[in-house]
């Protein structure tokens, strides 16, 4: 298509009536004008699969999928015909007819895309006949697919294609088709990096995250555990999507009564784990600097480490690279290890009788929990982590309505983090948030400058940046999306470029579009979560970390300064080189 | 001086042509041997022919190993002029002096005489491994006539020429062409379709195993005319024989400077390179076979963006049959009228088809468009009407009946018959086998060779196998006939590509053409004499919805929109869909005799 066309704007005629669009396919037309067309496969995050076949439409007489019909000058389009009618529902019937029919017991119930256009298209199948019986595979300690669900729409395949493995594709071919990792392999064999973005698309129950509520409820069942909840910073303004609120909208206070109504002990936020996160990130990216400048050799530019799967990532697919990686253990580790220790200390609580869990808008931190670098006294730091999805549904299986419940406060003794811990959970929160405290590190005073960088927010995939900290040029950079994170790194291979630090999160938009946020997701609600995390550190009383009270008042009185003997011991991991898979076992 | 030619095409190699051909090499030190391809009659395998001091020419059919020492024996007593008769003597070409009585002039068999060759006119002729022997019989000529020509030439001629792709669209090569050349970005690509994969075409293999070099000089003609410096071939790696004789003339023509670096001296360079794939039905499909070429699993990717825009690793690409290909040097040499002279208007030049089933000679033959289904059956060795039906275009073609033998065969007669010329296979089904069988056997097929993504395709072929298995089965009901087909339509309208739209048209075409033998499996039927019950439509209920005339196997019914339909009562063969479907419930049933009106109770409408 020509580019004057494509930016240009088109008139067309729908149903009659005419309708002016810059969009370049046909089915984003139609909703832009306010008609609902069926699709099971089509996503605005992805370039058309055109699979399901349900968003037919007659264009100029002929059938049609509008999902990958590009929108032209004068176009008749007809959105309801008795033929399309028809062919939807065929399609819709012959998907069913291979689909095991169990809703009321199915983890999507009342929450399938499948389900919901099933109940609108046809009542019942005509077709039936042989099923595709592949089964369940949970032996990943992130996702469970079910492939007895799935409806082969393809969304997975380009959502691990984004997020940088290209684990999944369809495999074996006519009625056995069936999306697979290499060689029908299960999960855990594989390079999954966990990250859960399959499950974040998934119309159907057939990828899902890993349900660990029975775990959690046996927790919070058990009267001799304290059961402490901490809540990720991006949680707090998506879970509200959950219940009917708008995109973007903060439910800070509410998700902790309601989590308080559930039966957790006490609510934590894991912001403020992001403040420690930050205060030894920015020592130890000064440090490196400061190693570099005295002409040791130093692994830089140094990456970020908060986000597992892009750790998992890095070790499966650039382990050259560990050494680059920052040592610091991600917010929720640390704060799982503060409230085990210090908080367990300070509240008279043996660290044994606390469970700690995570409510996180990730799947890659329930396999991070797992990880044997992350024990502590010699169990896990974190001892379940729930997604944001399972976790509104504990609310709703409480009885609880998040939308009406009473703001609360978090619990009092680890409270209040500080606007750079809440911007975490935007792509580019991480890099602000250090360079904030950083810049204090290296020039011994804050300075205002480094405040708000504009240059490192914003959703596009990899973001670049000069900034003057603490009278030193830093070159930084910002990837989202493995994908993204792939360029970027051969391009600092290559020797292309150079930058001193590297911030990358595996899911699109970072935190805010991670793989356990609510469904749906997409670019422009990520942008919206993304925009309430910054009002949250805009408005927020202290903006930096080391400012941040309790950080200081912990540091003095338990950890002493940032990268000191103790916390190296509590706040620091490290990363190992994974196998690759091999075939013969 | 005796020199004897062996067919050694997959065919004759299959029934057991290497062994006369080694044995006539050992049975005859002093004469010359050499191998040609197949010249189209298969069931005469393996064959021999035999020229005698450059005159006279014998064709000896299904010789055996055991025979070799007669043939040469023949062959010196006719050096010697002594005549002898021979019993294994087929057929003699027009060329030689008639030695033998009793034998006929092989052009003069059912078999050839109403052939055109063209395209395969060096087939079983040439030696496919030897360059030499296609430029003694005026190959590369055209090749050195087209670098002489501007590219824009080449193309008009060749749109002028109106020939039109061979691999089962039919979309006009010379069109194609132009989408590309018009196309801003400097790098094309020129992909040899050769991956043919339909149950009972064969004609692409015989072309490529007896005569590669045509098919070279093709691409390479359509490569300078594109401008493009890298060509593809993509087959399947089945194809052992015409896989190892087209990497062997690939490196005969780069050898000798037809291929390669400055071509014949001038600017045009050209790399062709093979690829191999699995094997699978649906790499057939243009964009399916470019995934297959870049690496990733052979299925399709929906259109637009055409190849033509973006095609392989995002260039523009021309994708086009080995045979359209192999067309190009015959009209570049002989014009585009001359290649208009045969066929018809709409669809000139002549067509391969490959002939088996229940045939009496099975083969590849070449006729030119337009030629009738009764011809061919005649080529086949079939009186006028021994056989129950033909399947056109393979699995993804139709079966027609013998109500269509003076149907020409061109694009668009087969495709009112709801069949396609596909590639050109050419089934014939005879008398004592059950359409049903045939179509559930087609089915089986597309639903294991489906690529598995999108719905109607993936999910509605095995649908509609069910059901046909079911009515084979004669458990079928007259719902399954209606489900059968809707669904059907269905999936000819929502598929994601070529394949899909075509995949049920063996149900559609059956049930157009052989309605009874449905009838005859579905119980219900059976004891509902027609002239015991008929349907009739209640004018004051008639709504003119159209609907009973859409589902009507039979178009029966007849009627305008909004108007009152009627019932042809000598077309109705009373199986009720209309009863059931009229969501007016206008339709009644009567029986005839007590002329009781039977309530029909309408059916999933809701």
């Amino acid at each position: 298509m020509p580019d004057e066309e494509k930016s240009g704007i088109v008139q067309i005629e729908i149903n009659g009536r005419k309708h002016e669009t810059a969009q370049k396919y046909l089915l984003y037309a139609l909703e832009e004008a306010g008609y609902v067309i069926p699709k099971l496969c089509s996503h605005p995050d992805f370039e058309p699969f055109a699979n399901c076949r349900l968003c037919v439409v007659d264009v100029n007489g002929e059938i049609k999928t509008s999902c990958n019909t590009e929108v032209r000058q004068g176009m008749v389009v007809k959105t309801e015909t008795e033929n399309i009618t028809e062919a939807r529902r065929h399609n819709m019937e012959l998907i069913l007819s291979n689909h095991p029919l169990d809703c009321d017991y199915c983890y999507r119930n009342m929450r399938c895309e499948l389900q919901a256009l099933a109940e609108k298209i046809t009542k019942a199948t005509r077709y039936a006949g042989a099923e595709r019986k592949i089964g369940k595979d949970e032996s990943s300690s992130a996702i469970t697919r079910d492939m007895d669900k799935c409806i082969l729409c393809g969304r997975c395949i380009a959502a691990c294609e984004r997020a940088g493995v290209c684990l999944l594709d369809y495999t074996k071919r006519g009625f056995n088709t069936a999306i697979m990792p290499p060689l029908g392999l299960k999960i855990s064999d594989t390079s999954c990096i966990s990250c859960g973005q399959c499950s974040l698309f998934c119309p159907a129950a057939a990828i899902t995250e890993r349900d660990d509520r029975a775990d959690v409820y046996s927790f919070i069942n058990d009267k001799e555990k304290f059961v402490i909840a901490q809540v990720a910073p991006s949680v707090r303004a998506s879970i509200g999507e959950e219940f009917g609120l708008a995109p973007g909208s903060i439910a800070t206070g509410r998700l902790a009564a309601c989590l308080k109504e559930v039966g957790f002990d006490a609510v934590c936020d894991t912001s403020v784990g992001a403040d420690f996160t930050i205060m030894e990130e920015a020592a130890e990216l000064v440090r490196r600097i400061k190693e570099r400048e005295e002409g040791k050799e130093v692994a830089l530019p140094m990456f970020t480490s908060c986000c597992p799967a892009w750790v998992s990532f890095a070790e499966e697919f650039y382990p050259e690279l560990i050494p680059n990686l920052s040592t610091t253990k991600s917010p929720h580790e640390i704060m799982a290890v503060l409230l085990k220790t210090y908080y367990s200390e300070k509240k008279g609580i043996p660290s044994d009788s606390i469970a700690v869990i995570s409510i996180m808008p990730c799947t890659a931190k329930k396999a991070e929990a797992k990880r044997v670098e992350l024990k502590i006294m010699g169990t896990p730091a974190v001892d379940a982590v729930l997604t944001v999805r399972e976790t509104a549904r504990m609310i709703r299986e409480a009885g609880i309505d998040l939308k009406r419940a009473k703001e609360e406060n978090f619990d009092d003794l680890i409270r209040d983090a500080s606007g750079a811990g809440q911007i975490f959970g935007a792509t580019g929160g991480v890099m602000e948030a250090v360079l904030r405290t950083a810049d204090f590190m290296l020039s011994g005073a804050g300075s205002s400058c480094c405040l708000e960088l504009r240059e490192v927010r914003g959703m596009s995939g990899i973001k670049e940046a000069e900034y003057s900290i603490g009278g030193k040029k830093l070159r930084v950079a910002v990837a989202n999306g493995n994908a993204n994170a792939k360029i970027l790194i051969d391009r600092i291979k290559s020797g292309e470029e150079s930058f001193d630090f590297v911030e990358i999160m595996a899911c699109p938009g970072g935190c805010s579009g991670g793989g356990g946020q609510p469904i749906p997701s997409n670019r422009k609600i990520i942008g919206e979560r993304i925009k309430a995390l910054y009002l949250i550190d805009s408005d927020a009383p202290v903006r930096m970390s080391h400012e941040n009270p309790i950080v200081k008042q912990i540091y003095s009185e338990f950890l002493e300064s940032p990268g000191s003997g103790t916390a190296e011991k509590l706040l620091h991991t490290y990363y190992v080189k994974k196998k690759k898979f091999s075939i013969t076992d | 001086m005796i020199s004897i030619r062996v067919g050694l095409g997959s065919c004759g190699i299959s029934s057991g042509a290497l062994e006369v051909y080694n044995g006539l090499k050992k049975a005859g030190q002093d004469i010359s041997l050499s191998k040609a391809g197949c010249m189209g009659a298969c069931f005469l395998e393996p064959l021999a022919e035999m020229k005698v001091d450059n005159f006279e020419t014998l064709i000896f059919a299904n010789v055996s190993q055991d025979d070799c020492r007669r043939i040469i024996e023949i062959g010196k007593s006719l050096e010697k002029k002594k005549e002898r008769g021979a019993q294994l003597v087929y057929a003699k070409r027009r060329d030689g002096e008639l030695v033998f009585k009793n034998v006929k002039y092989i052009d003069d068999t059912e078999f050839f005489n109403e052939q055109v060759k063209n395209v395969s006119a060096k087939c079983g002729i040439v030696d496919p491994e030897s360059i030499e022997d296609y430029k003694r019989n005026g190959g590369f000529s055209a090749l050195k006539k087209a670098l002489a020509m501007k590219p824009e030439e080449i193309v008009s001629e060749v749109k002028k020429s109106g020939l039109r792709g061979r691999g089962g669209s039919g979309f006009p090569t010379g069109v194609k062409w132009e989408a590309v050349l018009s196309s801003p970005e400097k790098e094309h690509y020129l992909i040899c379709n050769f991956d043919e994969g339909d149950p009972g075409a064969f004609m692409n293999r015989a072309l490529v195993e007896s005569d590669p070099f045509e098919v070279i000089e093709g691409i390479e003609i359509a490569a300078y005319a594109l401008g493009v410096s890298q060509a593809f071939i993509y087959t399947r790696s089945e194809y052992t024989l015409a896989v190892e004789r087209l990497k062997n003339a690939i490196a005969e023509t780069e050898k000798s400077n037809l291929l390669g670096e400055n071509i014949l001296g001038t600017d045009f360079s050209l790399k062709i390179s093979l690829r191999l794939g699995a094997g699978a039905f649906v790499c057939g499909e243009e964009t399916a076979l470019i995934s297959s070429i870049e690496g990733r699993s052979g299925r399709p990717f929906p259109k637009p963006p055409y190849p033509a825009e973006k095609g392989l690793w995002g260039m523009p690409t021309v994708i086009n049959n080995v045979e359209t290909l192999a067309n190009i040097p015959a009209i570049i040499l002989n014009g585009a009228d001359w290649f208009r002279g045969f066929g018809t208007g709409p669809s000139p030049g002549t067509k391969m088809f490959s002939l088996s089933g229940d045939v009496k000679n099975s083969g590849y033959i070449e006729l030119p468009f337009g030629s009738t289904l009764s011809q061919v059956a005649g080529i086949a060795g079939l009186k006028k009407d021994n056989f129950k039906a033909v399947q056109l275009g393979g699995p993804s073609g139709g079966l027609v009946s013998k109500a269509h033998v003076k149907m020409p065969l061109d694009y668009e007669s087969i495709e009112g018959a709801e069949a396609i010329v596909g590639s050109g296979g050419i089934v014939f089904i005879g008398k004592k086998r059950a359409v049903i069988d045939v179509v559930r056997y087609g089915l089986r097929f597309i639903v294991s060779e489906s690529c598995g993504r999108c719905v109607p395709c993936r999910e509605g072929t095995m649908r509609i196998y069910e059901i046909i298995e079911r009515i084979a089965a004669g458990n079928g009901t007259s719902d399954d006939l209606l489900n059968l087909y809707v669904l059907s339509n269905t999936i000819k309208s929502t598929s994601l590509c070529g394949l899909g739209e075509t995949a049920p048209n063996l149900v559609l075409s059956s049930i157009r053409n052989f309605f009874e033998e449905y009838e005859e499996r579905i119980p219900l039927w059976k004891g509902k004499a027609p002239n015991l019950i008929s349907f009739q439509i209640d004018a004051a209920k008639c709504n003119g919805c159209h609907l009973c005339a859409t589902i009507c196997p039979k178009k029966a019914i007849s009627g305008k929109r909004l108007e009152t339909h009627e019932i042809n009562q000598d077309m109705c063969i009373r199986c009720g869909l209309c009863a059931k479907e009229c969501p007016f419930s206008a339709i009644e049933e009567h029986l005839a005799e007590k002329d009781q009106k039977l309530k029909i109770e309408r059916k999933g409408k809701e």
